[in-house]
């Protein structure tokens, strides 16, 4: 197995049924990882959002775009799979990868 | 009324965990239910987090909101002529889906309800009871879906049906479930079917058909299955935690067996349905990508990532066995499938038209030569009225791991084995045989937990099935003539382009 040169992307693949939420989720994590690339792949089905090597989505930015309060967790519904690992807390969900090779 | 944030105070709720007094932690945890691989006492397992989180409050939120969502979907839809006029082929696959898929959830729930008692630390026990809720609304709503249209096809009633029956295919089900699930203890239930099969191959089923949902215009199925993958990516998480306390004990040995193990077998169950379904059965122009591409991104790329990233490499076999294997496999089980398309209880698309065999040759360079021609001499059978030589009269072998029919002389044929023979194992005076190395070498691992099965074959040949016929074996498999499956088109894919068969053959 040879590890690849490309980085790896990482980042949520979401409900492509509710477009509103999709929609807004991927506003928000363009405005949330403002240095890296922001990758959208619409299969209808789902969507495919990720960033190279870790891609940040914070509660407040997602809550600025939809303008409503949200919890975090309300995120979930939309939330098909993800690429990476993913750590949760009250304020962000990160995606990310920590091995190099 | 203020509120404190989930973080304030979510670990104390969690984290009911104390040490035992008046039972031991053997009587409390058996070994069969909880089995600790020598990472005791249980206090080693309390740091266990998970890290996608959501308190009980939440859950009930969300699981209220995703059921209205997608119910009001199948409402809407029911009063529709949408499924009238949905392709044959794409019929079949949805049929497929729900025979195979909806009484294991609720088998899975059984897992999930062993982690949520006998898991090692509340965290986990917490997860697995969100786990067993999930699983049992997914054998709920994809029980009820098919019921919806049992009026328009009798036979969406093998979604409730199949696993009780001795069908070739269910029987295959049920094996791969219960090695997995219902007779697993609860580290290696979190590893096999939180971490391999739900993190890497159920998206395959549920996302990869969602997006041809779409694109065919089943709003009902593409709504739900995406909406359990919600479910699914949440309990997932129950693998990463478990995984991380192995390697932390040094015991990532196990991690890596258990993994190498279920991916194998998890490959092959999908190759069959979700490989069919993709490659054959989904019409031509509302194809999304082919399974093999569908691997390439859900499996090669995202899955063998996550499970890099925990210390874990590919299997023994991922070079040698699992990547050749995406070239032929699946293609050898469709012809199988259509072959013997009597035993089972949808009609097999055979998907072989001039413009769909294009396609195969451009996904799949080579078809054309290693299977295309199989389907040449198919098409001129059923051309010249000679349907009778087009369907079986005896049974195939069937390997005593996956249960699945063995299909090696056709991998020999496309130039990826190095044999067309099975593989034999003798044990305790009984021969066994498998389809492939890794599947002898599952059997091997652990002999003591498969010797006793028998495989459909097996019974056929042991007596059990009388009369020892095909018509006597249908029967047996709960199929009725109605039930079995015909070709989905009524042969109208031999027909098509007839002024020049085989034109897209190199």
């Amino acid at each position: 197995m040879t590890a690849t040169t490309q980085p790896k992307m990482v980042g949520p693949v979401l409900r492509g049924a509710d477009a509103e939420m999709a929609e807004a989720i991927i506003e928000a994590i363009e405005i949330d990882n403002p240095d890296r690339e922001v990758r959208v792949d619409d299969q209808r089905g789902y969507i495919r959002v990720s960033c190279p090597e870790r891609c940040r989505l914070t509660r407040q930015t997602l809550a600025e775009v939809l303008d409503r309060d949200l919890d975090i967790a309300e995120v979930e519904p939309a939330l098909s799979a993800f690429a990476g690992r993913m750590q949760m807390t009250d304020d962000e969900i990160v995606w990310y990868l920590e091995r190099k090779d | 009324m203020p509120k404190l944030r989930r973080s304030e105070w979510y670990d104390l709720a969690r984290d009911l965990n104390w040490n035992l007094s008046y039972v031991t932690e053997e009587e409390a945890f058996p070994e069969e239910m909880s089995n600790h691989y020598g990472i005791t006492p249980n206090e080693r397992w309390w740091g266990w987090d998970e890290p996608y989180k959501v308190s009980y409050r939440e859950y009930v939120h969300n699981q209220h909101g995703k059921d209205a969502a997608v119910y009001s979907v199948n409402s809407v839809v029911a009063r529709s002529r949408m499924f009238e006029e949905l392709d044959p082929g794409w019929k079949s696959a949805i049929i497929a889906h729900y025979g195979a898929i909806a009484l294991p959830e609720y088998i899975a729930g059984i897992g999930e309800s062993r982690m949520g008692r006998f898991g090692r630390a509340a965290a986990w026990r917490n997860m697995a009871l969100f786990g067993t809720l999930d699983e049992t609304r997914h054998g709920q709503i994809q029980t009820y879906f098919p019921y919806t249209l049992l009026d328009k096809e009798p036979r969406m009633d093998w979604a409730h049906k199949a696993l009780h029956t001795n069908e070739w295919g269910a029987i295959a089900a049920r094996h791969l479930f219960d090695d997995m699930f219902t007779a697993n203890d609860a580290v290696s239930t979190a590893i096999q079917l939180t971490f391999t099969f739900e993190t890497g191959f159920t998206n395959l089923q549920f996302l990869g058909m969602a997006a041809d949902a779409m694109e065919v215009g089943d709003l009902d199925f593409g709504a739900l299955i995406s909406s359990i993958q919600t479910d699914e990516s949440r309990h997932a998480q129950q693998g990463e935690p478990t995984v991380k306390i192995l390697v932390e004990n040094g015991r990532a040995d196990l991690a890596q067996k258990l993994v190498d193990h279920m991916f194998w077998r998890s490959w092959h169950i999908f190759a069959l349905l979700t490989g069919l379904s993709m490659d054959y059965y989904t019409p031509l122009e509302h194809r999304s990508h082919s399974f093999k591409e569908f691997m390439e991104e859900w499996i090669i790329k995202q899955f063998l990532d996550q499970f890099r990233d925990f210390g874990l490499e590919p299997s023994w076999y991922w070079d040698s066995h699992f990547v050749p294997e995406l070239d032929w496999y699946h293609h050898a089980l469709h012809l199988g499938v259509w072959f013997w398309r009597p035993t089972v209880w949808w009609n097999p698309d055979a998907g072989v038209s001039p413009a769909e065999r294009e396609w195969l040759e451009e996904k799949y360079p080579g078809w054309n030569d290693t299977f295309g021609v199989y389907w040449d001499t198919i098409a001129e059978n059923i051309r010249n009225g000679a349907e009778e030589k087009t369907l079986p009269e005896t049974f195939p072998i069937v390997c005593n791991m996956c249960q699945i029919p063995v299909v090696t002389p056709a991998g020999y044929r496309a130039g990826k084995l190095d044999s067309p023979l099975p593989h034999l194992l003798v044990h305790e005076g009984r021969q066994y045989v498998f389809c492939s190395e890794p599947c002898k070498w599952i059997f091997e691992q652990n002999p003591a937990r498969f010797a006793g099965h028998t495989s459909v074959v097996d019974r056929f040949l042991g007596g059990e099935i009388q009369p020892p016929t095909i018509p006597g074996a249908l029967a047996w498999m709960g199929l009725s003539p109605e039930e079995m499956g015909q070709d989905a088109t009524n042969y109208a894919w031999a027909h098509e382009g007839r002024e020049a068969p085989g034109a897209a053959a190199s």
